[in-house]
C-alpha cells in the first residue's frame, strides 16, 4: 500500500459550493434518462456509509483513512447538490424513485466488501451518470456534473486502488447488478442525431470502465469547461473558494 | 475609408477583430455597433432613470454597459411610494378607483398613439406612483416571439412586466438590492428578445460606499444578469467588511478595480474591466494574434495594427445618435493580445522563461527575443498612437469568443488573451450559444498543470508595466485562478501594490473532469 498515492489523489480535488440554478432545458430525448440518473442520487450517502464500514473493519494507514474521510465528506455534498437539482427540476419525488430505491436495496444487500461496492459504483455507474448529465443537461446540470466530477475522479481512483491493495475483487454478481443499474438509467435514452444518444453507448462505457478501467469513447470528457460567464445566469455559475 | 480598412484587414491575418467590426466594415451602414460603454450615474433619481434608458439603449444595440453607482445612495434617492403599481397585458382590464393608467406602446423608444414608449414609460410610472395607484397597460406589446418588419423578435408583455415589477419594488422600497434588480431585470428581459442579444452589465461601487455591505451581501442569484465590481484603494485593508470582500472575490461573485485618473479626470473601468473610459466613452478593441506571428514580425505588426485601429477610431461614427462620446473627445483605442499560449507552444518557449525575460532576468535566447519584440512593438505602437492623439491604447481583454474564431500558424484554435488555456481541449459553454468544442495546439502549456498561478500573475504585471511605461495603458482583465490565487489579505496587499488595475473571473483550473479512465497518478496528464 502506497500512502502517497492516496494523499496525492485527494489533493487533486478542488473545494466547491453546491450551486443549482433555475432548471434550464435539457436535450430532447434525454429527459427520462436524466430523471433516473438523478433518482440514483440516493446511493451517494450509501457510499459514505460503506467507507465508514471499511474504516471500522480494516486498520488503515492514516493517509488512507484521511482520504476515505475526505471522500465521505464529499458524498454528503454530492447528495445535497443532487437533491437541490432534483427539487429544481420537479423530480423530487419522482415516479422513478421506487425503482431506484429497489436497486439501492440490492446494492445494500450485496455481500461484496463495502469498498469494492464503492469502487464499482463510483467507477462504472457514477462515471457514466456524470458524463450523461454533462452531455445532455442544460447549464444547471452540466455545472453540477463538473463540480462532482472533480471529486469522483479521486474517489474512483482511491476506492479502486484500496480494493486492489486489500486484495479484493468484485464478484460477477456485483458486475451484473452494476449493469442492471446502468441499463435502467439509460434505457429510455433516445437523442436523435447524437452518437452518444443511445443506451448501448453508455452500457459499453460502463462495461469498459469496470473491466479495463478505461472508456476511450468518453475521451471528450477530458475537455476543460470554459463558462461564458456573461451568457449564463449568475444563479448557475459555480462558486469556489 | 471603410473599404480601405477592410482591404488592409484582409492583409493582416494576425489581427483579430470582433465580428461586429468586420461586419460593419463589410457593410458600413450607420455607425459602428458599440461593444461596451460606461455610464456614471449621479446621486439623483432623474439621472438614475436616464441611466436606465441609456443602459436599455446600449443593450438593445448589443453593447455591454458598465453602470457606475459609486455616487448613488439607492436608499436615499426617493421617498418610498406608498401606492401600488399593477401591470396588465389584458386589453380588457378595468381601472380601479383612483388608478392612473400608463399605456405603453409596442416600441422601446417611440411614443405611439398616445401610449408611452417602453423606455419613456418608466419615468411616467414613477411620476404617477407618487400621486396614487398605477396601472401599467402592456397589451399593445407584441406577444413573445413575434417578429416585426425590422426582423426584431419580441420578448412579449409578460417578459417586460418583470421590468415594471422590479421598478415598482424599488419605488415602494428604495434600496440598493432593488436598484440592482431593476438593472438585472432589464438585461434579463432584453437579452431574451431578438435572436442575437448578448448584453452585459457590470455595476461598480466603491469599497467605502454607504451601501457596500448590502452590495456584498446580495446573492448573485438575486441579480442574475449583472456582474459586480468594487472600486478599491489601499485603505480597503482597514475596511470592516474586508473579510466579506475577500470571500466574495474568492467565490467569484465580486471583481475588483482601482480608480485611475488621466490628468485629474477620473476614468472608469468598462464591463470586462480592461478598458478605462470617461462617462459615455466606448470601447474599440482589436488584438494581435501572437499565434500567427513570430518574434521578428511582432514590432511591425504592432505598428501596423495600431495605425489601422486609430484610423478606424476616427470613422466609427459612434457619436451620431447623440448617446456616446465622440471619438474626437474619447481619445482611446484598445489594442490587445491573444494567442500567447499558442505562440509559446509553436516556438517552444515556456511561460516561465518569457516571464523571466520580461522581468530582465537570464532567459533562453528565444524567450529573450520574444520579450524584446513585445517591448519594441509596444514602444513603437505607442508612438503611432500618440501621433493620433490617443490617451490610452494598450490592453489585454478577455478574448475567448474572438480567440476561438481564429487559428494559430499551425491551424489550431488560438488560445485566449495572454493566459495559458485551462486545457488543450476545451468546451465553451453558453446559455445563448450552447456548447462549442475547441482544440488548441497540442503542445500548449496548461494553466495550473504547467504554469503556476504565480507565473501568470508575474506575466500580467510585466505586461502591464510595459503598457504603463508608454503612458497609454488601459488595464488587463486579470483572471484569478482556483486553485492558485489565494484571495486572502496578503494576496490583496500584493495586488494593491502591483501595477495591475483590475481582477476578473475566478477561473477554475486543473478541472480533472476526464471520465474515460480511472485516474492513475503514473499516467496522469
Amino acid at each position: 500500500m502506497n500512502p502517497q498515492f492516496y494523499t496525492e489523489t485527494v489533493a487533486r480535488k478542488r473545494p466547491w459550493t453546491p450551486t443549482v440554478g433555475d432548471p434550464d432545458p435539457v436535450r430532447e430525448g434525454s429527459e427520462l434518462c436524466l430523471q433516473r440518473a438523478l433518482a440514483c442520487r440516493i446511493l451517494e450517502l450509501d457510499v459514505a456509509d460503506w467507507l465508514e464500514t471499511e474504516l471500522a473493519w480494516t486498520p488503515l494507514p492514516e493517509p488512507v483513512a484521511a482520504a476515505l474521510r475526505s471522500n465521505q465528506a464529499d458524498e454528503a455534498r454530492h447528495d445535497r447538490v443532487l437533491n437541490m437539482a432534483a427539487a429544481a427540476y420537479g423530480w423530487d419525488p419522482s415516479p422513478e424513485d421506487a425503482t431506484a430505491q429497489a436497486l439501492r436495496q440490492e446494492w445494500l444487500a450485496h455481500p461484496d466488501p463495502p469498498v469494492v461496492k464503492a469502487a464499482v459504483l463510483e467507477s462504472s455507474v457514477f462515471f457514466v451518470i456524470l458524463p450523461i448529465l454533462r452531455r445532455f443537461g442544460g447549464v444547471t446540470l452540466r455545472v453540477i456534473s463538473r463540480d462532482i466530477s472533480g471529486d469522483e475522479t479521486a474517489h474512483a481512483a482511491v476506492n479502486r486502488q484500496l480494493s486492489a491493495d486489500l486484495g479484493y475483487t468484485f464478484s460477477p454478481s456485483l458486475s451484473r447488478l452494476r449493469r442492471r443499474t446502468v441499463e435502467w438509467i439509460v434505457e429510455p435514452l433516445r437523442v436523435p442525431g447524437d452518437p452518444q444518444g443511445t443506451p448501448e453507448f453508455w452500457l459499453d462505457c460502463s462495461d469498459s470502465l469496470l473491466e479495463r478501467g478505461t472508456a476511450p469513447q468518453l475521451r471528450d470528457t477530458r475537455r476543460a469547461s470554459v463558462l461564458a460567464f456573461f451568457e449564463v445566469d449568475n444563479g448557475r455559475i459555480p462558486k469556489y473558494r | 475609408m471603410q473599404v480601405q480598412l477592410l482591404q488592409e484587414l484582409e492583409q493582416m491575418p494576425w489581427l483579430a477583430v470582433t465580428g461586429r467590426v468586420k461586419d460593419w466594415l463589410r457593410d458600413p451602414q450607420g455607425r459602428l455597433p458599440v461593444s461596451c460603454t460606461v455610464r456614471v450615474v449621479k446621486n439623483d433619481w432623474q439621472d438614475v432613470l436616464d441611466a436606465l434608458v441609456f443602459t436599455s439603449y446600449g443593450l438593445r444595440h448589443g453593447a455591454g454597459v458598465a453602470v457606475n453607482l459609486e455616487e448613488v445612495v439607492a436608499r436615499d434617492l426617493i421617498p418610498p411610494c406608498p401606492h401600488p403599481v399593477r401591470v396588465t397585458w389584458s386589453p380588457t382590464v378595468e381601472l380601479s378607483d383612483g388608478e392612473t393608467l400608463v399605456p405603453v406602446a409596442d416600441s422601446m423608444a417611440e411614443s405611439l398613439d398616445g401610449a408611452w414608449s417602453i423606455e419613456g414609460s418608466w419615468r411616467a410610472v414613477w411620476e404617477a406612483a407618487r400621486r396614487g395607484p398605477v396601472l401599467v397597460d402592456l397589451h399593445r406589446l407584441r406577444p413573445a416571439g413575434t417578429v416585426n418588419a425590422r426582423g426584431l423578435v419580441a420578448s412579449g408583455p409578460e417578459s417586460f412586466a418583470q421590468i415594471y415589477g422590479a421598478l415598482a419594488r424599488y419605488l415602494q422600497r428604495p434600496c440598493l438590492l432593488h436598484l440592482l434588480q431593476l438593472f438585472s431585470e432589464l438585461n434579463g428581459v432584453l437579452r431574451r428578445g431578438g435572436t442575437y442579444k448578448n448584453g452585459a452589465i457590470t455595476v461598480h461601487l466603491r469599497w467605502d460606499h454607504p451601501e457596500v455591505e448590502e452590495f456584498l451581501d446580495t446573492d448573485p442569484a438575486q441579480t442574475p444578469w449583472i456582474k459586480r465590481c468594487l472600486t478599491v484603494e489601499p485603505e480597503v485593508l482597514g475596511s470592516p467588511y474586508l473579510d466579506k470582500i475577500l470571500a466574495r472575490v474568492a467565490d467569484g461573485s465580486l471583481w475588483l478595480g482601482k480608480p485611475v485618473y488621466d490628468e485629474g479626470q477620473r476614468l472608469y473601468l468598462n464591463v470586462c474591466l480592461e478598458i478605462l473610459l470617461p462617462d459615455r466613452g466606448t470601447c474599440l478593441l482589436s488584438h494581435l494574434n501572437l499565434g500567427r506571428l513570430d518574434a521578428d514580425g511582432i514590432p511591425g505588426a504592432y505598428r501596423q495594427a495600431m495605425d489601422w485601429l486609430c484610423r478606424l477610431h476616427a470613422v466609427t461614427g459612434v457619436e451620431r445618435d447623440g448617446v456616446y462620446l465622440s471619438p474626437r473627445v474619447d481619445r482611446q483605442v484598445g489594442l490587445g493580445l491573444l494567442g500567447l499560449g499558442s505562440h509559446l507552444a509553436i516556438h517552444g518557449i515556456r511561460y516561465e522563461e518569457l516571464v523571466v525575460a520580461l522581468e530582465g532576468g537570464r532567459a533562453s535566447a528565444r524567450a529573450r527575443r520574444l520579450a524584446d519584440a513585445l517591448e519594441q512593438g509596444i514602444r513603437e505602437a505607442a508612438a503611432v498612437a500618440r501621433q493620433y492623439g490617443m490617451r490610452r491604447a494598450f490592453t489585454v481583454a478577455p478574448t475567448a469568443s474572438v480567440a476561438y474564431r481564429y487559428t494559430d500558424a499551425e491551424g489550431w484554435t488560438t488560445t485566449p488573451e495572454i493566459s495559458p488555456p485551462v486545457s488543450a481541449w476545451v468546451e465553451r459553454e453558453s446559455e445563448t450559444f450552447g456548447v462549442q468544442f475547441y482544440d488548441h495546439h497540442p503542445r500548449v502549456e496548461v494553466a495550473g498543470r504547467d504554469v503556476s498561478w504565480r507565473t501568470y500573475y508575474r506575466l500580467c504585471c510585466a505586461i502591464q508595466r510595459l503598457y504603463n511605461g508608454t503612458g497609454l495603458a488601459h488595464a488587463i482583465s486579470h483572471n484569478l485562478w482556483v486553485p492558485g490565487a489565494p484571495c486572502d489579505r496578503q494576496w490583496l496587499e500584493d495586488w494593491l501594490r502591483s501595477p495591475l488595475r483590475s481582477t476578473y473571473y475566478r477561473l477554475p483550473v486543473e478541472q480533472n473532469l476526464a471520465k474515460d479512465q480511472i485516474f492513475c497518478p503514473a499516467c496522469a496528464e
